[in-house]
């Protein structure tokens, strides 16, 4: 669900389903990754093929408990950037 | 304090608020400059608009929201107290008796020959500004309202929601199945710290502003499965166009 980029930025990317059927995974590997990133975390959500208000929170909560401006989320797809509109959170992943 | 408890209390109170209402109308009679009288008048109508907008009882919400413009007008001495006039509030007060009464008895709050009477003479003292505001609110309850009416629905879901298997997006879907979502708001305040949270529960909750010709009887039924434990309120707003 979680990879760390070989690149210098060692962005975040996320792959599969960001949902309730793999919350725990997607908590327990976003967990370990951030543990190796030291400066800002660019979360690359290209590949992501679903989010759900389960996965959605997870991606929050950890924003919210890192400093301000660490987390950067970017490359929603066409029908997540529809999730987060129609559910409101878009203004929380910007 | 439950809904049913708090309906309790405004029953209770309003059938206070309605007795002291109709001896000051009556009072009026003989002092029909009374400005503590028509103030205290006014008052009523007042908080009963305001109490029955909490416990999302639009139709009484729609008629006293008329009543009260009324009231503003007589206390602001934009009309003078005459019988006739006097007749028509004490008309009001029963009609919201008589709504207070469905409420009490868990029944339907339907629109009575007295009620349309009596809007339609409130109407020729209203301000015109109101009329038209309030001309959806007032349409008589039924599945469906013949003018789509505005709507603040807060969510507040139970935070065993999706354990329990149902999805607040499907919610969220139903409504826009129900009509136009002029705004959907997620609130993030109460999602807890990363490491401490249970990745199972739904800590996020929704404001959502709808244009919908759905009741609120009809847009209560979307909730239908979620509604015990979590807190969830359907307020008719009377303007829309702000939110458009």
């Amino acid at each position: 669900l979680v990879t760390i980029s070989e690149d210098e930025n060692q962005t975040l990317e996320l792959d599969g389903e960001a949902t309730l059927n793999f919350a725990r995974e997607l908590h327990v590997e976003l967990s370990a990754a951030v543990k190796k990133v030291t400066g800002p975390i660019i979360i690359q959500a290209e590949r992501l093929e679903a989010l759900d208000v389960i996965g959605a929170q997870i991606l929050l909560a950890l924003r919210q408990s890192l400093v301000p401006g660490r987390v950067r989320f970017v490359g929603w797809s066409v029908p997540i950037t529809e999730f987060l509109r129609a559910s409101g959170l878009m203004p929380h992943f910007l | 304090m439950a809904t049913d408890e708090l309906k309790a209390t405004f029953i209770t109170e309003t059938e206070d608020l309605l007795a002291r209402m109709e001896e000051s109308l009556l009072e009026l009679e003989t002092n029909p400059d009374d400005k503590e009288v028509l103030n205290s008048i006014f008052r009523v109508g007042h908080t009963v608009k305001g109490s029955a907008g909490l416990l999302n009882l639009p139709e009484i919400v729609a008629f006293t929201h008329v009543l009260e413009n009324v009231l503003d007008r007589l206390r602001k001495s934009e009309l003078r107290t005459d019988n006739d006039l006097i007749s028509v509030l004490l008309d009001g007060k029963d009609v919201i008796a008589g709504m207070l009464l469905c409420v009490a008895e868990g029944r339907l709050v339907v629109e009575t020959d007295l009620h349309a009477k009596t809007v339609g003479s409130l109407m020729r003292y209203a301000d015109p500004g109101v009329l038209r505001t309030n001309a959806k609110a007032a349409a008589p309850p039924k599945t469906e309202l013949s003018i789509p009416g505005c709507y603040r629905i807060e969510l507040r879901l139970k935070e065993e929601i999706i354990e329990q298997g149902q999805d607040p997006y499907m919610l969220l879907l139903e409504l826009a199945d129900l009509g136009e979502i002029l705004r959907v708001q997620a609130h993030v305040a109460f999602v807890p710290r990363f490491e401490v949270m249970d990745v199972y529960r739904c800590y996020l909750r929704w404001t959502v502003v709808l244009r919908s010709r759905a009741t609120t009887e009809r847009l209560t039924e979307v909730f239908v499965f979620v509604h015990e434990g979590g807190d969830i309120a359907i307020v008719p707003i009377l303007d829309c166009v702000h939110w458009s």
